[in-house]
């Protein structure tokens, strides 16, 4: 209601998108760890998939 | 793809001093303070701040006041720290960190409308990028840093010179612009008393000795004894003066003025006249809720220490802890009355001979009211304890009680019996100059204030007598009749026609009647005359209590019967000149029903163009 016009529904996620992403940020390390293990895993299996084609 | 991972230092490098850490501090408050600044700037221009942020003045300035603000705060935390901290090597990550979330802190606080859960986990996100950053080459980051602090310096130092400056040459170009007015054009002095209440100056017959100045002004020129605002707080009423209409046509209150209808200060400026204002008020009266349209000069911030240090996330922060603590709320920044009189003579002693309008707006008796001792002596026998009831909204005192009333009441007089001290003052500088003869003088108030009246304080919340019903005093020798008495009702909103009629101004865009007939022998008593008054729904948790919490009010009140319209309690009808405190609602009697049903098609009549609110919704270019 006191809320001006902008982007507003976004804003009550405002303390979840800020935790996520701090966390993120906080252990960007382990992130990018996380993510390099996604991937690899993601590709081996599609190469997995080919092979048994 | 394999990542080259760099070995991290153990300890910083010995050529690292550990006073570096305050100039790692001093850095992190120059950068983040300026981005704050920036971002504070930006969204409020944008209007997307919460209210809180919105009714707090921004203008340029903050680019440099945060900067300062966060300069000085992280240095001397760096200092207090700076012990402790460097016995461990990796002080510089450590400390980039520290600053670091706190900047962050400070950038993604400036709206006021993010979830402080969120803001604090995403800075300290941030504020681990700076231990990652710094940590991978200390030596080299504080080089940089070292480097770049100076220029730093100089950037915040030309924010101020060009801001300052800029605004002087802005005001400059366009008074350069202006038409050239007709000869023996008369000035205009608009003054407002944030938040008088007529019945507290002696001229409308108050025993107390509050108004010596105002009541000898009174007698130079004409008295509207039955004046009432159109709106009981600051911005609707001030739009309504300013513009000619009514709140719901302006529909200014909410949300900013849009700028839907003209000024008086853009009408007067398009006519040739210099236009200052110089407004005490900062939490309505800033340049984003609208009111400085018009305006070649608008101060309201005098940028001393209080408005530099409530510039700044931290700043703030530390403001509502000391509000809180001290019961005590906008004196700590915003101008006094001595503040708005002296930027306004200086502005009048440096601008060319053209006629002005200027627009002063004084807070002495807006709470929190904090009368200088010497007043407070005169009107109570307890001069310090009217300190305590500086915010009167009294969590530790009974908040009805005799004592804390007495208290209230007594802290209201002093500081009106200061702030008349300081009219007077202002008119004697006026008389010195020769301005007392050709110039209009208009002292008004925007609103009333409830010291206790059916249950409440301050205003904005109801739209009683005391919330409305604002002196009318105006003067013009020679063109306006010394000492007289006008007995009918005004309404504010006819104050901008009659200012453009009487400073010669006869094509102008307000409705309202000038009330100059009023005073030249117009009025007979058999007039019925009315004045209308609204006030929006503010359904905001803190506010229960107020009547406007649970639904709009409006109002039309004659020279006898005030009827006021609620939206969710009905209707009341008060015979005011009976009844002043207004405690018997007499709505429900027979003649009264009667009475009643007459007022509400007057008051539907008036309010033809009222718009609803939810129309306001859209935020509209500036
Ligand atoms: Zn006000």
């Amino acid at each position: 209601m006191i809320l001006y016009v902008g982007p507003d529904q976004l804003i009550p996620l405002s303390g979840v998108f800020g935790t996520i992403f701090g966390l993120a940020l906080m252990f960007w390390g382990k992130v990018l760890q996380g993510c390099r293990k996604l991937t690899s895993w993601l590709f081996s299996r599609s190469a997995e998939h080919k092979s048994q084609v | 793809m394999k990542q080259v991972k760099q070995p991290l230092p153990e300890r910083a490098p010995a050529n690292l001093r550990p006073h570096e850490l305050l100039l790692l501090a001093a850095w992190f408050g120059l950068a983040g303070g300026l981005l704050e600044g920036f971002f504070a700037w930006t969204l409020q221009q944008a209007r997307w701040v919460a209210w809180s942020r919105l009714s707090s003045s921004v203008d340029l300035n903050i680019l440099w006041a945060s900067a300062l603000v966060n300069t000085l705060l992280f240095v001397v935390l760096g200092a207090v720290l700076l012990p402790v901290l460097t016995r461990w090597g990796r002080w510089p990550a450590l400390a980039a960190a520290l600053f670091g979330t706190l900047t962050a802190y400070g950038w993604l606080s400036t709206s006021g409308r993010l979830r402080e859960r969120g803001v604090i986990m995403l800075s300290l996100g941030l504020g681990a990028v700076a231990w990652r950053w710094m940590e991978r080459a200390p030596a080299r980051r504080l080089t940089l840093m070292r480097r770049s602090v100076v220029p730093l310096v100089l950037i915040c130092l030309l924010a101020w010179v060009s801001v300052n400056g800029g605004e002087r040459i802005w005001e400059k170009v366009q008074v350069a612009r202006l038409p050239q007015p007709p000869a023996n054009t008369p000035n205009v002095l608009l003054i407002v008393l944030d938040t008088l209440r007529a019945d507290h100056v002696g001229s409308y017959g108050y025993p107390r000795p509050t108004t010596p100045n105002l009541d000898a002004f009174a007698k130079q020129g004409v008295l509207f004894e039955k004046t009432f605002a159109n709106a009981s707080w600051t911005l609707p009423s001030h739009t309504s003066i300013f513009t000619g209409r009514l709140p719901s046509e302006h529909g200014a209150g909410l949300w900013p003025y849009d700028g839907r209808f003209p000024t008086l200060a853009e009408i007067m400026s398009q006519h040739g006249f210099a236009t200052g204002g110089f407004v005490a008020n900062q939490l309505m009266c800033s340049a984003a809720f609208g009111l400085s349209r018009g305006f070649q000069r608008w101060k309201n911030l005098s940028w001393g220490w209080g408005d530099i240090f409530t510039h700044s996330t931290f700043g703030l922060k530390f403001h509502k802890l000391y509000r809180g603590y001290l019961n005590s709320y906008q004196n700590f920044s915003g101008m006094s009355a001595p503040e708005v009189n002296e930027r306004f003579l200086s502005w009048l002693d440096g601008r060319d001979a053209r006629p002005f309008f200027a627009f002063l707006n004084y807070m002495e008796v807006h709470e929190p009211t904090r009368p200088p001792r010497e007043f407070a002596a005169r009107f109570s026998d307890d001069p310090e304890a009217l300190d305590r009831t500086a915010w009167r909204k009294p969590q530790k005192y009974p908040y009805q009680s005799p004592g804390f009333r007495r208290l209230a009441l007594d802290s209201y007089d002093a500081s009106l019996a200061y702030l008349d001290s300081q009219i007077g003052a202002l008119l004697e500088e006026l008389r010195k100059r020769n301005l007392d003869q050709n110039t209009l003088v208009i002292i008004t108030s925007d609103h009333g204030e409830s010291l206790g009246e059916h249950g409440l304080d301050g205003h904005r919340s109801a739209l009683y007598l005391e919330q409305i019903r604002v002196p009318l005093l105006l003067r013009f020798p020679g063109r306006i009749p010394e000492n007289r008495r006008v007995p009918g009702v005004a309404g504010l909103q006819d104050l901008a026609s009659t200012i453009a009629e009487m400073a010669g101004v006869q094509k102008h865009p307000f409705p309202g009647v000038s009330l100059a007939s009023r005073w030249s022998g117009g009025e007979t008593s058999g007039d019925e005359l009315f004045a209308v008054s609204e006030l929006d729904h503010f359904p905001f948790s803190s506010l229960e209590k107020w009547p406007c919490y649970h639904g709009a009010i409006k109002s039309i009140i004659s020279s006898r019967w005030h009827y006021i319209s609620h939206q969710k309690f009905g209707v009341e009808l008060f015979d005011w000149n009976q009844d002043a405190q207004e405690t018997q609602n007499l709505a429900k009697t027979e003649e009264g029903a009667r009475i009643a049903a007459e007022y509400g098609a007057q008051l539907q009549k008036r309010l033809t163009s009222a718009q609803h609110s939810e129309q306001r919704l859209v935020a509209h270019p500036r």
